[in-house]
């Protein structure tokens, strides 16, 4: 049967309002057989039905067979379960009595709704508290036993960066409109319950809104491709991560440039797999709308001449002990806002630090780049560096015998 | 309820409570005896008197004593006899202070 489908134009506990409405569409012909966001009508209705919305009770999502019996008595029929919140029943006999004679009978039945809706309001608040401050908590409180040098303050700009992805904000779009829906609906279930503590009449129902059509829309525009990256990264497609670098067309430093010796990918060298089985050469993109180019790439190298210890690797070898293996590691920002490209900088250069080591930062100058930032650490495992020309940002890290200060040339060509 | 700070029993409530006084009763026929008695004055509706019940059934003024397929029965407690005495009485002085003014 061919089935009629409409966006519920009303708050959902806005109940003389959508009792009303779905009348009128039964003038028009139409039957409601499912009722949430959305209504899904067939061309069963019989003008002059009246609906009337039901609390759910204690008994779950159908009614019981008692309450069936009564209804069915006063010639009023269950026509389905609206989520969690109520049952509708229907009645085409003009006559049929009205289910709530008297205002008190009506609030007791309602009290238990808000009471629940009140509940799952305050529940919604705690959880949401405790996240809030977990996540506080963990982003500028939380101090591992093994980071000598802490500075939670310092991943502030990527911070920043990251909210302003698309995945967040389609997050913080949709939760904002579900938040304002949700307040509402608060508000209206209130104001009908206040009014028949007090013996009135519930208020009228301000009608059908085009308002909340749109927020139910945005809604769902906000929320589809929301879940469909949610899902995608469930199933590890994620296409915009772990790109092979033969395959990423972004400009980068190549490992091999640094080096004076050459070095070789795992792969190339030993002819399988690496030895975690994670590809150990690829590149990942970011967006935020703060930084429409953002990407990271990851090297790492072997040298063909093999170390006594045949499965043993260092980026600085010693004594020909181990094989010759360097990294490097880049992230290049191109930033809208010029003023955020050296606290980016900073914060890239702390996400790159490895924390069990005590780093010293140095600023160099380089013609024509705004800031160098080199550093180094007391123990030599490594070095990093920062550069920045306006909006263009490139950090790296890097593990091998070369120094990125030797090669600042270089790397300057990721910003100029 | 009355006197126990939960005030006045309202119309609804004090009929399906005297509904109760000579028999075990089921929903159906409570809705029968209360228009019966008021001659059409107060008719219970559906939503109106399910909601009673269960509010009774929770604050044991009435319990239940059978099921019978769709059939719920149910019986007056010794709580629920007191309330609706109670509330006869309060009737009983507000008619009486009524007259009294009236003469």
């Amino acid at each position: 049967m061919k089935k009629v489908r409409k966006i519920l134009p009303l708050s959902i506990y806005d109940i003389p309002g959508i009792e009303s409405w779905l009348e009128e569409q039964a003038n028009a012909g139409l039957f409601p057989v499912y009722l949430d966001t959305w209504v899904t009508f067939t061309h069963d209705g019989v003008p002059g039905t009246r609906f009337r919305l039901e609390p759910l009770g204690k008994t779950g999502d159908t009614p019981t067979e008692d309450q069936l019996e009564l209804y069915h008595h006063a010639e009023w029929q269950y026509a389905l379960t609206v989520g969690d919140v109520y049952y509708l029943f229907y009645a085409t006999d003009p006559n049929a009595v009205e289910l709530y004679s008297d205002v008190n009978s009506r609030r007791l039945s309602l009290e238990r709704l808000e009471q629940r809706v009140q509940r799952s309001h305050r529940a919604c608040i705690v959880i949401y508290t405790l996240l809030a401050a977990a996540v506080i908590w963990a982003l500028f409180f939380f101090k591992s036993k093994y980071d000598v040098q802490p500075d939670n303050l310092a991943r502030l700009p990527l911070l920043l960066l990251s909210l302003f992805e698309p995945t967040v904000l389609l997050f913080l779009g949709a939760a904002t409109f579900q938040w304002q829906q949700w307040r509402r609906n608060l508000r209206i279930l209130q104001k009908t319950c206040q009014a028949l503590k007090n013996g009135l009449i519930p208020p009228p129902s301000p009608g059908p809104s085009k308002k909340i059509v749109w927020e139910k829309i945005w809604t769902l525009v906000l929320i589809i491709p929301l879940l469909a990256v949610i899902v995608l990264e469930m199933f590890h497609f994620t296409p915009l991560e772990d790109i092979p670098l033969q395959n990423f067309q972004q400009p980068y430093i190549e490992l091999q440039t640094l080096e004076q010796e050459p070095v070789l990918p795992w792969e190339e060298l030993f002819d399988e797999p690496p030895f975690r089985g994670e590809a150990e050469n690829v590149a990942e993109v970011r967006f935020s709308l703060l930084s429409p180019t953002w990407y990271s790439v990851q090297q790492n190298g072997y040298s063909p001449q093999s170390g006594k210890q045949p499965n043993a690797f260092s980026p600085k070898p010693e004594d020909g002990n181990y094989r010759y293996a360097p990294n490097l590691d880049m992230t290049c920002f191109s930033l809208l806002i010029p003023a955020l490209a050296r606290p980016a900088a900073t914060a890239q250069l702390n996400e790159y630090r490895s924390v069990n080591l005590r780093w010293s930062y140095q600023d160099a100058a380089f013609p024509g780049l705004d800031f160098v930032i080199l550093a180094t650490n007391s123990r030599g495992v490594g070095e990093m560096a920062a550069l920045g020309k306006d909006g263009r940002v490139a950090v790296f890290r890097y593990a091998g015998v070369e120094h990125l200060s030797d090669h600042l040339e270089q790397l300057a060509d990721m910003v100029l | 309820m009355v006197g126990k700070g939960r005030g006045a029993l309202t119309e609804p409530m004090f009929y399906v409570l005297m509904s109760f006084l000579h028999q075990d009763i089921c929903g159906i026929e409570i809705t029968e005896f209360v228009e019966k008695k008021t001659g059409g004055r107060v008719r219970l509706g559906p939503g109106t008197l399910y909601t009673l019940l269960a509010k009774f059934q929770d604050e044991h003024l009435i319990e239940e004593t059978q099921t019978e397929g769709r059939k719920r029965t149910y019986r007056l407690t010794d709580k629920g006899r007191e309330a609706f005495h109670e509330e006869l009485m309060r009737l009983r002085a507000c008619v009486q202070d009524g007259e009294e003014e009236l003469r």
